[in-house]
């Protein structure tokens, strides 16, 4: 119970891989309510892996030109890389499914392919392993520092602002794109809107917490919250708090068993939505009128 | 001279690089009520999104007349009730209220105006009960009047409907055909309606929009019945 304490402390010294964890289980789910309503949950493992190709890209590109070792300001510079490749591939992708030619899912699933062997490519160099830089792209959240703690909290809530302002267009944008055309709404405006928030909430998500539970966060807490919601509205905070939830609990699981933090998050959020969508079912089972 | 709601000069209706409907011309008249009738795969669904703004026209022109406001008249659009997802918790309040998105602005909160409006519409198609139910678990019929409702809730001045009869037994259909009648009698309001021929329909409106060979021809009802 002591070490409960201890790690649950503000003076802890890992106390930022746990508030980092929380604050990015708490806002992903936000952004993956309406990845899951655009039916993009196909998107949501590409783009964690498109981010952490961005910051592969953005380091090998500072070393490249600049001919010195990245310093403390490697966060941001892994941060813009990040997220003007993650914004910019998610708006070439919404552009080219308007011409609509081939399948969305195959464009997808090359993107996924491209930024894995790109990130993979970039990491064989001989320049990134050098600088140690690997930490970044499987998400710093053990080493991360109160200055870059400080940047998550300020972008997370100005990314909660706006999701809290704009729910409406968002919501209306995601769940029918043909009412929102008939109310006058500038879907394009509303598109780059949304884009540009996810590819900024999933940058500095790969960042803290790796691309595994990034997409972890963004979806399983929504999809927990999208079979227990009794109206749309609640399963944005629902998914905030399973994901905050599952944050704290696989903090204080993977400091007692020794485990990995991200992969014991994974993990537990896959087994509640298991655990969720078993109830749900005997529920629905046992609610079923009887016939003979 | 009535000017008309909404007027199509020479449109090539469609999807980009599709074309479906060439060099419409039809003039959509305050007050008049329009059946839009055509084979499946004709291209009912594509001139009743184009009338309601959801579809760009491909060439012409395609003009609204001005609200007292100064925007162009608002059309509201009922669509078939597989557009919206059914895996999302949406309660029938919630359908109901993204028809007044488009008169609030972000920051703002829905006024009493719109709350009253959603009550207005929910008393005319007579769902008042169904607040709390989830749309996904509602009957075809209930699904159907809960779209309406919320494009009522748009203070529409046209109001589109693309086949809100279709896979609803016969019962429903007369339920809906009463409805929409007692609805067009209360407000007065424009209605284009696509469907497959059902001869109540051809009672409630007093053109026919007939879409035959990629061209679209525009009758009277009489006129339509006695060329069979």
């Amino acid at each position: 119970m002591e070490e409960l304490f201890t790690i649950l402390h503000p003076s802890y010294v890992l106390r930022n891989a746990l508030y980092g964890g929380m604050v990015t289980g708490l806002v992903l789910p936000l952004i993956g309510v309406f990845m899951y309503c655009r039916r993009m949950v196909f998107l949501g493992v590409t783009l964690p892996q498109l981010s952490t190709g961005g910051i592969a890209a953005a380091v090998f590109w500072h070393l490249t030109y600049h001919q010195q070792e990245p310093n403390h300001s490697d966060f941001l510079l892994a941060l813009l890389g990040s997220t003007i490749v993650t914004t910019g591939t998610l708006l070439l992708l919404a552009a080219l499914e308007r011409r609509g030619h081939e399948m969305v899912e195959s464009r997808i699933g090359t993107v996924y392919v491209f930024a894995g062997a790109v990130t993979i490519l970039l990491l064989a160099s001989e320049r990134i392993p050098e600088v140690g830089i690997v930490t970044l792209l499987r998400g710093q959240i053990i080493t991360i520092s109160d200055m870059d703690m400080a940047i998550l909290l300020v972008a997370y809530t100005g990314i909660v602002l706006l999701i809290t302002l704009f729910r409406r267009e968002l919501l209306l944008v995601s769940v029918d794109r043909d009412l929102a055309l008939s109310l006058g709404k500038r879907l394009w405006v509303w598109d780059i809107i949304l884009y540009g928030l996810v590819g900024f909430a999933i940058s500095l998500g790969v960042l803290m917490v790796g691309p595994l539970l990034t997409f972890a966060f963004l979806l399983l807490p929504t999809m927990m919250a999208i079979q227990l919601a009794k109206r749309f509205f609640l399963v944005p905070f629902l998914g905030g708090m399973f994901g905050l939830g599952i944050a704290l609990i696989g903090f204080i699981v993977s400091f007692f068993m020794d485990w990995p933090t991200g992969a014991t998050d994974s993990l537990l959020a896959c087994l509640l939505l298991g655990v969720i969508t078993l109830g749900q079912w005997l529920r629905r089972l046992v609610s079923r009128p009887i016939t003979r | 001279m009535t000017l008309p709601l909404i007027s199509l000069d020479q449109v090539t209706i469609g999807y980009p690089g599709v074309p479906i409907l060439e060099k419409v011309s039809l003039e959509i008249v305050s007050g008049d009520s329009y059946a839009v009738l055509g084979p499946n795969g004709s291209g009912k669904t594509a001139l009743l999104k184009t009338i309601a703004g959801i579809l760009a026209p491909i060439e012409g022109r395609l003009h609204r007349q001005a609200s007292e406001g100064g925007d162009s008249v608002q059309v509201g659009y009922v669509p078939q009730r597989a557009a919206l997802n059914g895996l999302l918790p949406l309660t029938v309040g919630e359908v109901i209220q993204m028809g007044t998105y488009g008169n609030v602005k972000p920051w703002q909160r829905l006024g009493k105006g719109e709350r009253e409006r959603i009550d207005w519409a929910k008393q005319e198609v007579e769902i008042e009960d169904l607040e709390q139910k989830r749309y996904s678990e509602l009957s075809g019929g209930q699904q159907q009047r809960t779209l309406i409702a919320r494009a009522l809730a748009s203070a529409p001045v046209v109001l589109v409907l693309d086949e809100p009869l279709a896979s609803l037994d016969k019962k429903t259909v007369q339920t809906m055909l009463r409805l929409l009648v007692k609805l067009k009698s209360d407000t007065g309001m424009t209605l284009l309606w696509a469907d497959h021929f059902i001869p109540e329909l051809l009672q409630v409106v007093q053109d026919v929009l007939e879409i035959e060979y990629r061209t679209l021809h525009t009758q009277t009802v009489e006129q339509y019945m006695q060329r069979g």
